[in-house]
């Protein structure tokens, strides 16, 4: 049982990241990007290319990931977003996102192929005894790279000037253009910023099963959205809480119940969540009048 | 080329996609975007196969039941959805899509994740009687007051909730008349394929749909069917393109919004051709000298 729920909570540590990359966008520009699933699965891809694929060593992979997101969120910004949300609907963006994401994932399965590409890292199958229990190394740091990575991103949203002028932009956009800030600058930013979360936790996630998967993204990653929904829409530590809740009621409902239910625990809970606190568990009302 | 476009399964498919097209459409029309109707579709198809193949009840039945269950699952999700916001409920759906995958997979009675053999039972003159249905539905709703609500709600959702329209409620039937026509699609294809399994039925199937609404544009129902005429055309000329062609749709999808974020067709357009065709049955009836209006 212990060692169930300290695998659920590493999981969920890297839920909590995905969450976070999701909540970024939607707190600044009240849409889903649904690219994000692909940009995820793009991160473990590009770990897959550099460690299995091209042999280079391990410290190779941050760079490359990292790149790779900024790549990818910019461009995401600029093919979908930047002429979508001048329409004011919410589901053009939306519609022009998946379609990236279709192309990404087209590119990928076809060159790749569409089955598991190993990703196989020299400490792969070193363990760490704690107490009773004895979990991979893997886990270990994937779970306090995420935190990491969360506690920068806090640092940077809360502290700097950048990370201020972003929060400005999502209270209001009108308004923080005439207080001089270039809002296009800002979302260009705010969309590298989730993009470069969503690879890294791509890679995180290889590094934990070992293997990234072209069609990862939609059962992986869009579990995220429903946990952006569960923690409570605009609340970053609530998707952090509802990340590591989901993680370990998946591991749970896969030991003790059946594989085959685990997809669906996630989505099950936000039908719940939502039929009896529509807000999410630290949501705010005011945070979801300002949605379209 | 020729050939295959007569042949009865490219008919039977050509007609469902142009109900997936219409059934997606007409949430849109209020305002509402469904991720959930690959599960709709799945729903019904499932339970129409079963019951005409497992239970052996007749066709007419297995319709009915289709039509019924899609309808009220897709108003259910979109109204626990609605209780938030708009957005919500497009996500609600987007829960649909995924528990309904999931519980295919795990029903053994049905297959589990290889599938089952449903009994063939529909000809494209089946299909094509009910989509002509379903498009005449759709085009008296586009014109009668439900519709205009519809409308309002689209433009603007603050200002017809101070007209005193009960938005949530035209949104949850919205939902459930767009889930009852996904309905009727599934029962169709499920009796046309004649072999459905899971991997059918995942969020690519919702992205088709969605597709043919959006490129061929979602302001007027015409939109969604010359969408889906024109794209299984299109994918059928595609078919050399093989295993590239999900990154036609995706950079068509992309291209269109970009270019044009309200379809390819627009209200405007189908009032031009509204008023170009009044023109020439007006010209026909002046050559021709009957009912002629006297010029002064």
């Amino acid at each position: 049982m212990l060692i169930q729920i300290i695998n659920g909570i590493m999981l969920g540590s890297l839920y909590g990241l995905i969450a976070l990359g999701y909540s970024l966008v939607l707190g600044i520009l009240r849409i889903f990007n649904m690219v994000h699933a692909e940009v995820f699965m793009g991160g473990a891809v590009l770990g897959w290319i550099v460690m299995t694929k091209c042999q280079l060593p391990f410290v190779l992979v941050l760079p490359v990931v990292l790149v790779g997101g900024a790549i990818l969120g910019l461009m995401t910004e600029f093919f979908c977003v930047r002429r979508s949300i001048a329409v004011g609907s919410h589901f053009v963006p939306i519609a022009t996102t998946i379609g990236f994401g279709l192309v990404l994932t087209t590119i990928v399965s076809n060159w790749a192929g569409a089955h598991p590409l190993p990703i196989s890292v020299p400490f792969q199958y070193t363990q760490v005894h704690f107490g009773s229990a004895s979990i991979p190394v893997t886990n270990v740091i994937v779970f306090f790279t995420s935190f990491l990575i969360m506690g920068i991103l806090a640092y940077f949203l809360k502290r700097t000037e950048l990370g201020l002028s972003t929060r400005a932009v999502g209270e209001n956009p009108e308004v923080s253009q005439l207080l001089g800030i270039n809002t296009t600058r800002v979302i260009q930013l705010t969309f590298m910023i989730s993009s470069m979360i969503g690879t890294l936790s791509g890679i995180l996630f290889g590094l934990m099963t070992g293997a990234a998967h072209p069609y990862m993204g939609e059962h992986v990653a869009l579990k995220g959205i429903c946990l952006v929904i569960i923690g409570g829409m605009g609340s970053m530590p609530g998707a952090v809480i509802a990340g590591i809740l989901g993680g370990i009621a998946e591991v749970l409902t896969s030991v003790y119940w059946s594989v085959k239910y685990a997809d669906a625990t996630l989505w099950l809970i936000m039908f719940l969540i939502l039929l009896f606190r529509p807000l999410g568990l630290m949501g705010k009302a005011e945070e979801l009048q300002r949605l379209q | 080329m020729i050939e295959i476009l007569t042949t009865p399964l490219f008919l039977d498919l050509l007609g469902i996609n142009i109900l997936l097209g219409v059934s997606w459409y007409i949430p849109a029309s209020c305002g509402q975007f469904s991720f959930g109707h690959c599960g709709l579709i799945g729903i019904a198809a499932y339970l129409s196969g079963a019951l005409t193949t497992l239970f052996g009840l007749p066709f007419p039945i297995a319709i009915f039941v289709g039509i019924g269950v899609s309808g009220v699952t897709g108003a259910l999700f979109s109204a626990i959805g609605l209780k938030s916001k708009d957005i919500y409920a497009a996500i609600m759906t987007l829960a649909l899509a995924q528990i309904a995958v999931v519980a295919f997979k795990a029903i053994p009675a049905t297959g589990g994740i290889m599938g089952f053999l449903v009994t063939p039972k529909v000809t494209p003159s089946i299909v094509w009687t009910g989509v002509a249905l379903c498009l005449l539905f759709t085009w008296r709703l586009e014109r009668s007051r439900l519709g205009r609500t519809f409308e309002a709600i689209k433009t603007s959702n603050i200002v017809s909730s101070t007209l005193g329209l009960n938005t949530t409620y035209y949104k949850i039937l919205a939902f459930g008349i767009g889930g009852g026509m996904a309905g009727l699609a599934g029962v169709f294809y499920a009796h046309c394929i004649s072999w459905i399994e899971p991997q059918t039925f995942t969020i690519w199937l919702t992205v088709m749909s969605f597709t043919f609404a959006l490129v061929g544009g979602w302001e007027t129902m015409w939109g969604a069917v010359a969408g889906a005429m024109f794209l299984t055309l299109l994918l059928e000329a595609f078919r050399f393109a093989n295993i590239w062609r999900n990154l036609i749709y995706g950079l068509l999808i992309m291209i269109v919004l970009g270019f044009r974020p309200s379809g390819l067709i627009t209200r405007e357009n189908v009032r031009g051709a509204g008023k170009l065709f009044s023109r020439i049955m007006t010209f026909r009836r002046k050559k021709s000298g009957r009912n002629s209006i006297p010029t002064r």
